[in-house]
């Protein structure tokens, strides 16, 4: 384990803990951070995260197991997840699911994509919607699709691609 | 009409202090500290408040379950909002998170928490970053704190983010999850507000519920009262989407009529296509045909027509629609979110999900109909939480109400609908 992950899982605890009156109450935002700082929550890092918080580490890995969020590898760079549920899929996002992934035949771009269907995101009123890397794109259609992916493409910020 | 949720969301930066104080904001959460506890649970059940995460229990009565003992009490305001075609509480919190902390004053006091918890689902970025941004806001000025609004009442309040499980948004597994375990619901009884997070005494109350509680006090209970039906009381939040002209959010009174916030708010279908179905309350309350939708949108009306008012997720589908696709979606979504824990759900939902993914792909057979059926109705009832009741509910309805398209699928080995469009609706949305 780098030493360096170690110190600020360490300096996010210390800081967290004088606002929750339990231990047992940081598991849910360290492994958070956790994931969105190391991109996984890896074995080692929940006996880190056990050790920091003096919780035993199979008890963090089952509460880390269960959560779609945390994961076990490495997530791709881009993480797109299409909203399926029923008020999406009635102004047709099962079209965008398909158009994204026929975009990402090419294996090398593929690496850096994942693509996968979700449920609700809250977007019903301004279906369909996505999310990339957890930042919201809603009234979707093909055109805003490509100017989403080739703003990715060029590494633009997330959050301003479509302005 | 009146709004009270949404009534300054046209405001530049509404969901900052200054804007909240200047529309009044806190001035309730002053008054009901004056009364003593019991006074404002009074208040709150004469205004007929009813639970609006989906099950439409009294507020007050819920609050008074809460004993007068030495325990810690907690208040925990579930956020985990994730039915499919609700989309309210995100927008509370984005556009008038100061409302929801008043809420949450006035409920802590009423039942003697000096801790509360909003638990915000992982997937909301924004509601989050505005949530955080008002507590900070609301602890400058002394509105929470060591002595909230310069009393002698202290209230600690934090906030926990989900991290994409549905389930969390039952009461008992969002408990379980603020306490660091994974989120599988807990038998009951005991009721959170006997045994809840940490074995304490805990009410979890809905984002808009809470929301609602200031506008008791600025109002008045017999006020509140009036701004619904006899026996509900407020305004409801309505989340119209699916195929209307303006889908988005409408603030009407409690028991509006279903027609009128289909054809007169949400403007009516799109590309004037004909009304096939609704699911009125999310996606977990049975379906309603056509001919059914003349209704009042309050918790006992909806009932009276076999349905539910649920969370007021108004999911309208055109004559296009093919059904058993719809059950499809349905289902694929609780399939993947049951927690595991109880077997008629972890089995009876990917089990359903795949007989009905037959009959759309052509490979069942008619008797497969009354499987369906047969799995649905074995899962009801069945399950520590409603989650299997969720997927089930959906499933006889639909199956009942358009069981000649599910027939006919099986006849013409597949389905014979067209794809609907990839079509959003770009213009005329409402967000209020």
């Amino acid at each position: 384990m780098d030493d360096k992950i170690r110190e600020e899982l360490l300096k996010y605890i210390g800081e967290l803990k004088s606002l929750y009156s339990e231990r047992s109450m940081l598991v849910m935002p360290t492994l958070r951070f956790a994931q969105e700082k190391f991109g996984r929550v890896d074995d080692n890092l929940i006996e880190e995260i056990s050790r920091f918080l003096d919780i035993p580490a199979i008890k963090i890995l089952s509460t880390a197991r269960f959560y779609h969020f945390f994961t076990e590898e490495d997530s791709a760079k881009y993480r797109i997840e299409i909203c399926t549920s029923i008020s999406c899929s009635l102004l047709g996002s099962e079209h965008l699911y398909d158009y994204i992934n026929r975009k990402f035949v090419d294996e090398e771009i593929k690496n850096n994509f994942s693509v996968t269907r979700v449920g609700c995101l809250g977007s019903c009123g301004t279906a369909p919607a996505m999310l990339v890397n957890g930042v919201l794109f809603e009234n979707l259609n093909f055109e805003r699709v490509d100017r989403v992916i080739e703003g990715l493409k060029s590494g633009k910020d997330i959050d301003k691609i479509l302005g | 009409m009146v709004r009270i949720l949404t009534k300054y969301w046209d405001e530049k930066d509404s969901h900052r202090i200054d804007v909240e104080l200047r529309y009044g904001g806190y001035e309730s959460a002053k008054k009901a500290l004056s009364l003593e506890p019991y006074e404002v649970i009074e208040e709150v059940k004469r205004a007929k408040l009813r639970g609006r995460g989906g099950a439409g229990f009294p507020t007050g009565q819920k609050w008074s379950f809460i004993k007068n003992d030495n325990k810690p009490h907690y208040l925990v305001v579930n956020a985990d909002e994730g039915e499919p075609g609700t989309f309210k509480d995100r927008y509370i919190m984005e556009r008038s998170p100061h409302m929801l902390i008043e809420g949450m004053i006035i409920a802590s006091y009423a039942i003697r928490a000096e801790m509360a918890f909003v638990y915000i689902r992982g997937e909301f970025q924004k509601a989050y970053e505005r949530m955080k941004l008002a507590l900070e806001e609301a602890m400058d000025r002394g509105l929470i704190g060591d002595s909230v609004l310069g009393s002698k009442y202290k209230l600690k309040i934090v906030i926990i983010r989900g991290a994409g499980a549905y389930i969390c948004g039952e009461e008992t597994a969002l408990i379980e999850s603020i306490e660091g375990k994974p989120g599988r619901p807990r038998l009951r009884p005991p009721f959170p507000a006997v045994s809840g997070l940490y074995s304490n005494p805990t009410i979890v109350n809905n984002v808009e519920t809470i929301a609602l509680v200031p506008s008791i006090f600025e109002f008045g209970a017999e006020k509140f009262l009036s701004f619904g039906t006899p026996t509900d009381g407020g305004t409801k939040l309505f989340c119209v989407s699916g195929h209307v002209k303006r889908p988005g959010l409408y603030e009407l009174p409690m028991g509006t009529n279903l027609k009128e916030i289909i054809f007169e708010h949400a403007g009516g279908i799109i590309s004037d296509g004909r009304l096939k179905a609704v699911l009125p309350g999310g996606s977990s309350t049975p379906i309603i045909s056509a001919e059914e939708c003349d209704v009042n949108m309050d918790f006992d009306c909806m009932k009276g027509v076999g349905s539910m008012l649920g969370s007021g997720a108004i999911i309208v589908m055109d004559d296009r629609t093919c059904m058993v696709k719809a059950l499809k979606s349905l289902l694929e979504f609780y399939a993947e979110e049951s927690c595991g824990q109880c077997t008629p759900c972890r089995e009876g939902c990917p089990w359903i999900y795949k007989i009905t993914k037959r009959i759309e792909n052509g490979t069942a057979e008619f008797k497969d109909i009354d499987l369906l059926l047969d799995v649905a109705e074995n899962i009801m009832g069945n399950t520590i939480c409603p989650l299997g009741d969720a997927a089930a509910l959906p499933t006889i309805s639909i199956v009942n109400k358009f069981r000649d398209e599910f027939e006919e699928h099986i006849r013409r080995k597949g389905c014979y609908f067209d794809n609907l469009p990839l079509a959003p609706v770009l213009e005329g949305r409402s967000m209020v």
